[in-house]
């Protein structure tokens, strides 16, 4: 069996049942990409349930984020860049995409209100930024550790989300500067599954992340992983206790304890879900 | 199969919804009402018990007051409801009813937050057919009630509804709560149908995302169950 070289992606929204029952389309988005084998971008939103379209409001705000970082990366040298301002701008840049659309099409800004998450990833540095709900979650030197995650508001999900006018204010950032094996992005529908709450707050659970980041890992097709990965979101498992909308992005790095040496690949992977 | 089998899930419990019912059982309530309202309640457990989600998800609390303020159930799942024979005595100690439904909310917060259960804004529904006979407007007692019921409202801490019953004090009803909802006055001999909104309302909102906004059905006009005094 023929495994993939790191660094990949792989990831995937699936409607939850919820949504399914009510005809409703899913309000999460995903969107990542590889750019020259080293750095990885991704972006994952939840549309609010409140917003009438919440669904477009995600699709466009990874799409805005992706294609900000994406751009900026084919045209810059890699020592003419901040990488810890990029995924904050990639915020911007949806935030800006969000609010353009409503002009044009002349709806306020809350009816395409998400949430977002923005990742970018240099060999084993992590560069992570969010507003709202969701986490990312990064398995540095063999350890878990909550990058982003959801805030200790009293009712779990009230969120802030880009198209608020206080984004900016509620926005959080974190990097790893070195030693990154694992990421995974996700949106609030898997929160209850990955993440263990405590008086204290949030801790990412071992025994979902070994799995998981184990499979990613063991990918080797990405189109078939990213099928059964969905399938394994909506299992009876994973949606006993969440009914809503569900996003997964896993990325494999270049980390230091790779298994795999850095290579050279022909050409990029991307993926979209 | 794969790997993927392995996965075990971190906090596997559904969010809560705790339904805290406030019901005057007081003298007054003799007759029709009371027995409408034990009615209302059993239809309301078994409406409930048949929403697979809002039967995993509902946590009811029953308090009345009347001869005396009974917690006749603290927070539990609506399958340990026990069947509702109320009986009508004694007088209207609202004050103490009200003090004791926010303390038992606080209560079962903490013990939400303890365990890591998600947990919807908790609702207090209060039904009565009088006025308060343990507090009078702006006595020590009722600038206390009336302040922890506002800033409780104003601090999301929970939702506070009040219905009358005819020959409720609506004025009164309107000074306990919040500014933003007005109390409901019910229709003659519409227990069935408030309790019915109840239900709706609750399996609504138990089968939503946390913090979401849930649009309710207007209890009030032709068709609903209430009607509210703009006079």
């Amino acid at each position: 069996m023929a495994l993939i070289v790191p660094p990949y992606i792989l990831g995937v929204s699936v409607t939850g049942s919820l949504h399914s029952k009510e005809g409703l389309p899913c309000q999460d988005a995903c969107l990542y990409e590889i750019i020259s084998d080293e750095f990885g971008i991704i972006a994952v939103a939840d549309g609010l349930g409140s917003a009438p379209f919440a669904d477009l409001g995600s699709r466009l705000a990874v799409e805005a984020a992706v294609s900000y970082a994406k751009n900026l990366l084919m045209d810059c040298p890699e020592d003419g860049l901040d990488m810890s301002e990029i995924p904050i701008n990639m915020l911007h840049a949806a935030r800006q995409c969000l609010e353009g659309k409503a002009l044009e099409e002349g709806f306020k800004l809350t009816d395409v209100a998400t949430t977002l998450i923005t990742v970018l990833f240099y060999r084993d540095s992590v560069y992570a930024a969010q507003i709202g709900d969701g986490a990312v979650v990064a398995k540095t030197d063999g350890a878990l550790a909550l990058l982003c995650g959801p805030s200790n508001s009293e009712y779990a999900n009230e969120v802030t989300p880009v198209t608020c006018s206080t984004w900016e204010s509620n926005l959080s950032f974190a990097e790893v500067s070195s030693g990154a094996e694992h990421i995974a992005v996700f949106t609030d529908g898997c929160q209850r599954a990955a993440l263990l709450k405590t008086v204290d707050g949030y801790t990412p659970f071992e025994k979902f992340f070994n799995p998981v980041f184990s499979y990613a890992d063991e990918a080797d097709d990405l189109g078939g992983s990213e099928l059964e990965l969905g399938e394994f979101l909506l299992s009876e498992k994973i949606s006993e206790y969440s009914e809503d909308d569900k996003t997964l992005v896993l990325a494999v790095l270049q980390g230091q304890n790779s298994h795999f040496p850095p290579k050279d690949i022909p050409s990029p992977l991307t993926g979209e879900g | 199969m794969s790997i993927l089998n392995e996965v075990e899930i971190a906090n596997p419990q559904h969010p809560h919804c705790a339904t805290m019912l406030l019901l005057d059982t007081s003298g007054s309530m003799e007759g029709d009402k009371i027995r409408q309202l034990n009615e209302g309640l059993n239809f309301f457990k078994e409406d409930i018990l048949q929403d697979d989600l809002a039967r995993k998800r509902v946590d009811l609390a029953i308090i009345t007051f009347g001869e005396g303020v009974n917690v006749v159930q603290n927070f539990a799942s609506v399958e340990e409801t026990p069947e509702m024979n109320l009986t009508a005595e004694g007088l209207t100690p609202m004050g103490y009813a009200l003090n004791t439904a926010m303390d038992l909310i606080e209560q079962r917060k903490n013990e939400y937050k303890t365990k890591g259960v998600d947990y919807y804004r908790p609702w207090i529904f209060m039904i009565t057919d009088g006025e308060p006979t343990d507090m009078k407007p702006d006595d020590p007692m009722w600038k206390s009630v009336v302040g922890r019921i506002h800033e409780g409202e104003a601090g999301k801490k929970f939702l506070f509804f009040a219905v009358g019953v005819e020959p409720a004090n609506m004025q009164i009803l309107k000074d306990l709560s919040p500014q933003s909802r007005t109390p409901i006055k019910l229709k003659k001999d519409r227990f069935r149908e408030m309790f019915s909104w109840l239900s709706k309302s609750t399996k609504k909102t138990s089968a939503s995302k946390v913090g979401d906004v849930v649009p309710l059905d207007s209890p009030v006009g032709p068709e609903g169950w209430g009607e509210i005094e703009t006079g």
